[in-house]
């Protein structure tokens, strides 16, 4: 079993038939948002029954809601879903040392979703201008093989996600939307050149 | 520190303490002092342990790729089993040089990610300048994507109090105990009902010297730290010198001195570092290859140094308030 990034198709066209013969299988972030942006209930479900399985009380700890604001965020990405849950489990446990009748709240989810957002951050205006055209378009938006770096690095630092519902498509991290829409603003204003 | 400081400093030790394999941490970081409060608290921790904090502080920018590296993918035999994080900071180092074997270090790790994630089976926190932070994703992403937790240091510290310490310094006002502290100072007072010599009540007394010492309950923390170092005269005196009765009676020691310390007892704190700096050379010269030994000996001597830093301290103040 070969393990391959998702960018390397575009770089070695007919790849699984080098490796063996049998196609490459898309292993795509797990479906929480529809291509509209919108949350998808059966993605979010899914996310759900994975924390279910490994904790059936998790409801005593992590509010549903809570649970949900943050697959949305991860993007369907797993281990950021972790990283999310596993931060707020970690921040809860430290309120209570203080006061032991502490229950998870909106502000420590919120602290750590932008803590999270800062791990993704900053972005270069000139990425951002890319980033902002795979948002638009859901396209991986190559304009030569010349782009492969820069996409790889989109992919591995998480930037961007790809998903499968039919045809594959991109967008970026949920979390920078709003980061990449300022930064295009401030451009449109003239004071944005990176952030 | 302050309370966002201390804030950080709970989540680190609580990512830490579930830890019982393999797991990355970074810490970005240009505030050398908190990290040191951060290692210090940690070793603390992991003193009485079987298995200690590791800080591999290479000597040379070249050891990074030459001799940490190797030990980090093929740790010795005899290390794999252990738990104790290790934590390398890589945060300091000022020149070109070190900036080009940290990111040749950094780059060969994450090439061999998973070797050293079969290998090492501990947590492994990497601190590195902040100015590194922002291009860590592309620098090393295969290790940045599998990472446990991060943390940006700030300026946490709280301003220096303008006097020394009083000698004979009396804390009255003390943070309240959380159920799990109060039980694990419970603990200890069961044990020490008992009289028991088992090995068992010198953990104990470790941690509930910990809790007493961070929560400023100095007079119980005194009581503890005797406590253990009685317990571990008696041990060693029942089964010899061996290496870990001999070990155990040092940290019995360093935690004497660091009580008389935390009270402005320079002198006692003194003769017990100098004790259990003897038992550390007795230690290191008797089992050379054993690098733990010469740590300790660092340790205590480093202690001395402190203690000698803080007479001085307080010699030129008193000098300075009489004239």
């Amino acid at each position: 079993m070969y393990t391959v990034p998702p960018y390397l198709t575009t770089l070695a066209h007919n790849l699984g038939r080098s490796l063996g013969g049998h196609p490459i299988t898309q292993w795509p972030n797990i479906h929480v948002r529809n291509i509209k942006n919108n949350p998808d209930p059966g993605g979010l479900a899914l996310m759900e029954s994975i924390i279910e399985k490994r904790f059936p009380d998790w409801q005593k700890i992590i509010p549903q809601e809570f649970l949900s604001q943050m697959a949305q965020s991860s993007g369907g990405d797993l281990r950021d879903f972790f990283r999310l849950i596993r931060e707020c489990v970690i921040s809860l446990r430290t309120a209570r040392f203080a006061r032991p009748d502490a229950l998870l709240d909106k502000p420590i989810v919120d602290r750590v979703i932008r803590q999270l957002c800062n791990e993704l951050l900053p972005i270069a205006y000139e990425d951002a201008e890319w980033l902002a055209r795979i948002h638009k378009t859901k396209q991986a938006a190559l304009h030569s093989d010349r782009d492969l770096p820069a996409l790889a690095r989109f992919l591995d630092s998480n930037l961007i996600m790809n998903y499968l519902n039919g045809e594959p498509w991109y967008d970026i991290h949920p979390l920078l939307i709003e980061e990449i829409k300022e930064i295009m603003r401030g451009n449109d204003t003239g004071d944005g050149n990176s952030t | 520190m302050d309370p966002e400081g201390e804030d950080a400093w709970l989540r680190l030790k609580q990512h830490l303490e579930w830890c019982d394999h393999f797991a990355l941490g970074f810490i970005f970081t240009d505030h050398s002092k908190v990290v040191h409060i951060f290692r210090k608290r940690l070793a603390g921790i992991y003193r009485a342990r079987v298995t200690r904090l590791k800080t591999p502080i290479p000597n040379r920018p070249s050891d990074l790729s030459n001799k940490l590296l190797p030990n980090l993918i093929h740790p010795p035999v005899h290390q794999q089993a252990l738990q104790a994080p290790c934590w390398i900071d890589l945060s300091m180092q000022q020149g070109d040089e070190w900036t080009r074997a940290r990111l040749a270090f950094l780059t060969r790790l994450n090439e061999q990610r998973e070797p050293m994630r079969r290998a090492l089976n501990r947590p492994l926190v990497l601190l590195l300048p902040i100015a590194e932070r922002t291009r860590i994703k592309k620098l090393v992403p295969d290790l940045w994507a599998i990472r446990d937790f991060s943390l940006v240091t700030n300026s946490w510290l709280k301003p220096e109090p303008a006097r020394p310490p009083a000698p004979a310094q009396k804390t009255t006002a003390s943070f309240p105990l959380t159920d799990y502290e109060h039980s694990l100072i419970m603990e200890w007072e069961r044990l020490q009902t008992k009289k028991t010599l088992d090995r068992g009540f010198l953990l104990a007394a470790d941690r509930a010297l910990g809790v007493s010492l961070r929560t400023g309950r100095y007079p119980l923390a005194s009581r503890i730290a005797s406590s253990q170092e009685w317990t571990a005269r008696k041990r060693l005196h029942a089964s010899g010198e061996t290496p870990e009765a001999l070990r155990d009676l040092s940290v019995s020691l360093d935690n004497v001195g660091d009580t008389a310390k935390a009270m402005g007892q320079w002198k006692k704190a003194e003769i017990n570092f100098e004790e259990g700096l003897a038992i550390a050379v007795l230690l290191s010269g008797s089992l050379p290859e054993n690098v733990d030994y010469k740590g300790m000996v660092d340790h205590f001597q480093n202690r001395l140094k402190e203690l000698a830093k803080k007479g001085s301290e307080q010699n030129s103040f008193l000098t300075y308030s009489t004239s």
